[in-house]
């Protein structure tokens, strides 16, 4: 499966994932479940690619957040609802290392 | 290099739900050189030398309004004040910012003291917790904005 890298833009997934850092992700979803990070289309607007946590997932959806503690410092599924399992594009494995 | 070097690269947004940067603590800062203004007028506003209906009725009628004004915009002042504490500063600016919390408490009682009082003192204080405000708000946006006032 392709690997690709996310940078993070914004302060939602603080303090697990700062604004602007680096994360290297896989495109294989088929192992994510509670917890995992996913990048993943956002559900309203069709020219944003979004990261977030999966807090609960079924068969065909998944209710993500971020992980900032502040209610008002992440849009997501408190917001838009949640997301189809065919919005997922990449799940995170790792910040990228630095050379 | 490693291979991570020439992986395709995509932006993951990580934003919150109100749009970024439609927050600026200058209405604050309008809205406390209102309050000081008035503070200022309301201290020096002369009583009638010539006692009089008319005379006291433009005194008084002068009066209450610096009174009014000063009341309301000392409401607004705590408002903006209140929506950029709670909205705009998020826990991880707490890390660069520790006096966060009590700036903007002192800020928030000190535009209630304004309006209960008439007090020169308190205005200045409340445009110097505006003025520490706004040094915080953009030393977190990464931009040198000078203090300026409008009066």
């Amino acid at each position: 499966m392709q690997r690709f890298i996310a940078v993070v833009s914004g302060d939602s997934m603080w303090p697990t994932y700062a604004d602007g850092e680096r994360l290297v992700c896989s495109e294989d979803v088929s192992t994510v479940g509670a917890d995992s990070v996913i990048v993943f289309q956002h559900p309203l607007r069709s020219n944003v690619r979004a990261i977030k946590r999966i807090k609960e997932i079924d068969d065909l959806t998944a209710f993500v957040e971020g992980d900032n503690p502040d209610p008002l410092a992440s849009e997501d599924s408190h917001n838009f609802g949640r997301i189809p399992l065919s919005n997922l594009i990449g799940v995170v494995l790792h910040v990228e290392s630095k050379q | 290099m490693t291979t991570e070097n020439i992986l395709p690269e995509i932006e993951a947004s990580a934003h919150c739900d109100g749009p970024c940067g439609v927050y600026d603590p200058a209405s604050a800062r309008v809205a406390g050189e209102a309050v000081q203004s008035m503070t200022k007028k309301m201290l020096a506003l002369e009583y009638p030398k010539v006692f009089s209906s008319e005379s006291m009725a433009s005194y008084l009628n002068t009066m209450s309004r610096y009174a009014a004004i000063k009341d309301e915009e000392a409401q607004k002042c705590k408002h903006e004040l209140l929506v950029l504490w709670t909205d705009f500063f998020k826990p991880q600016h707490l890390e660069a910012h520790p006096e966060l919390h009590t700036t903007f408490w002192q800020a928030a009682k000190l535009c209630s003291a304004c309006k209960v009082e008439v007090s020169a003192t308190h205005a200045q204080e409340l445009m110097d917790a505006i003025e520490a405000i706004h040094t915080m708000f953009w030393a977190i946006k990464g931009r040198e904005v000078p203090w300026i006032r409008a009066s």
